[in-house]
């Protein structure tokens, strides 16, 4: 799951807030990116156990489509378990397809871990936080979208592009996650040109700023 | 700056990918002049490599025609081409590899009334000829002319080249004075060559052509690269201009071209 | 004495060895296609029967070399 940084933040903040209930409230993505949440009201204001409170959840909903974002996970708290599906959580399981994100207050730093549930059968997955804070007010003078071209076609585009610019101004290149991505950068940057950030864009691609030398 | 088509960046690719080229590097490629002077064993293998590597414009200079004996080194005559013109069969093969190249063939003996005037349109000259009275003639007229070139000699097994850079670097003559008498020369049928060896000068004298449009790396100047085909020993010999060289020293005594009385194998071009 | 041919070091026995007596010694087939170089300076050729070697020197024969056979 590609999550921001925001949001990561946002969650565990929501989760302290509640302590100690268990916080909940769901998560939406826009290509491929999970960019907004919803914190709802656990109207079990229990210690071990939430109900999202189903008026919010509706709304929350129409909210997303009102967006053009979509439901990607759910997520809730447990201040004094770790970060694993309890019984209950698997059990209440009704949707196969999105996240279940557990924040767990009791692990140093509040870890937040994702699972799919399926048909009772728990499976974790990999958190990839994406932080666009990283690089402030960038100003960008071209982008190559370079997705679907392969190595070393990549390269070649964005060394046309870097040849159009003056030294000093920044191409945004749009890679293919994998060889493209970590291969680009690197060998632009061996040619002195510096990487000003690279930031995972969806599971398939990745931004690169390259500041020309 | 020339904008090159996506068929281009995908042709020349691996040039643009190295540092020292990149698209600026094939600008130049495009932008570049080289004049091959002999269509033969040293000529043709240049002609193939500066045609695929996109040099804007070839010429190519030969008198003679393709015979049976040429096709076990001159790479750009095939079977088909026995008694076509060389440099015909030559064009024909570096436009077949790249139509962008623009290909001027001179269907001609290159003598001292016409050489300055040939060597004039071009950014830099390959000596792929096999006479020394001709050799000496490309060296005089390109250092009267400034128009920098590569010497190129093989023999058996072995083979020899060096950059010659007007008025900055060692020339021809700075180190071999003068043809040698015609009758010292192992006569060109007699001596033979392997005709991998011809590929292996012909494409150092391609790189050097290269290396000067695209001002990359160090030109072989100064120095004379000699080679042993058998025990595969490179070995660079440090030259430098000799002040008291007949044509680019303190007193040069040949100002002017002449041609001079040729050898037994005659004044052809290129073999 | 020693000395360098062609990058080789190469021992002399004999002192007051001249360039064309170096072109015996080193068996040089045909003399007139050599161009010989002493210490990076061309020697002329009619220089070769006068030109002493020294300890150290360094030699080069350069050949002359055409294009392909025919
Ligand atoms: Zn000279």
């Amino acid at each position: 799951m590609n999550i921001t940084k925001d949001v990561i933040n946002a969650i565990i903040d929501h989760a302290k807030r509640e302590i100690p209930y268990e916080a909940c409230g769901c998560l939406a993505e826009k290509d491929g990116i999970v960019s907004h949440y919803y914190e709802l009201t656990n109207i079990d204001k229990a210690a071990d156990h939430f109900s999202m409170d189903p008026k919010e959840q509706f709304a929350a909903i129409r909210d997303m489509r009102g967006k053009g974002l979509k439901l990607a996970g759910i997520y809730h708290s447990h201040p004094e378990t770790p970060a694993r599906p309890s019984e209950e959580d698997i059990r209440l399981a009704y949707d196969p397809e999105v996240s279940y994100v557990i924040v767990s207050l009791i692990e140093p730093d509040c870890s937040v871990k994702s699972f799919k549930i399926r048909n009772g059968v728990v499976t974790m997955e990999e958190i990839n936080i994406i932080d666009h804070k990283k690089e402030p007010q960038i100003k960008i003078d071209a982008v190559k979208n370079c997705q679907g071209i392969s190595c070393p076609m990549n390269l070649v585009y964005t060394k046309v592009e870097l040849a159009k610019l003056r030294s000093g101004q920044v191409l945004e290149v749009i890679l293919d996650d994998g060889a493209p991505a970590i291969n680009v950068p690197l060998s632009a940057s061996k040619e002195g040109h510096k990487i000003l950030a690279k930031n995972q864009l969806t599971k398939e691609s990745w931004s690169v700023l390259l500041e020309k030398a | 700056m020339i904008n090159l088509t996506d068929n281009q960046l995908d042709r020349y690719s691996r040039h643009i990918l190295l540092q020292e080229v990149g698209v600026e590097g094939q600008e130049m490629l495009l932008g570049g002049k080289i004049l091959i002077i002999g269509a033969g064993g040293l000529g043709a293998p240049a002609a193939v490599y500066l045609a695929a590597a996109g040099v804007g414009t070839i010429g190519i200079v030969d008198n003679d025609h393709v015979e049976i004996s040429n096709l076990q080194r001159q790479i750009t005559h095939f079977t088909k081409d026995i008694n076509a013109a060389k440099v015909d069969s030559a064009a024909e093969k570096m436009r077949a590899i790249n139509p962008d190249v623009k290909v001027n063939t001179y269907q001609q003996y290159i003598n001292a009334g016409n050489i300055r005037e040939l060597i004039r349109e071009y950014d830099f000259v390959i000596d792929g000829v096999d006479n020394f009275p001709t050799k000496f003639l490309i060296n005089d007229a390109c250092v009267m002319e400034g128009i920098p070139f590569s010497h190129g000699g093989i023999l058996r097994f072995d083979g020899q080249t060096m950059t010659v850079v007007p008025g900055k670097s060692a020339c021809y003559r700075c180190s071999f004075r003068q043809p040698p008498p015609p009758n010292a020369v192992p006569t060109c049928s007699q001596a033979g060559v392997l005709g991998a060896v011809a590929g292996m000068l012909g494409t150092i004298q391609a790189t050097e052509a290269l290396k000067y449009l695209t001002k990359t790396g160090e030109l072989l100047t100064d120095s004379l690269l000699t080679f042993d085909a058998k025990k595969m020993n490179f070995r660079k010999i440090n030259l430098k201009r000799q002040d008291n060289c007949p044509l680019c020293g303190g007193k040069p005594s040949v100002t002017e071209l002449i041609d001079a009385p040729q050898a037994a194998c005659g004044l052809k071009t290129a073999q | 004495m020693q000395i360098t041919v062609n990058g080789e070091i190469e021992q002399l026995n004999d002192t007051g060895v001249t360039i064309s007596r170096l072109l015996e010694i080193k068996q040089v087939e045909s003399p007139d296609m050599v161009s010989v170089q002493h210490n990076g300076v061309f020697i002329d050729r009619e220089h070769y029967p006068t030109t002493i070697l020294a300890a150290n020197d360094e030699l080069d024969f350069l050949y002359f070399m055409g294009g392909g056979a025919k």
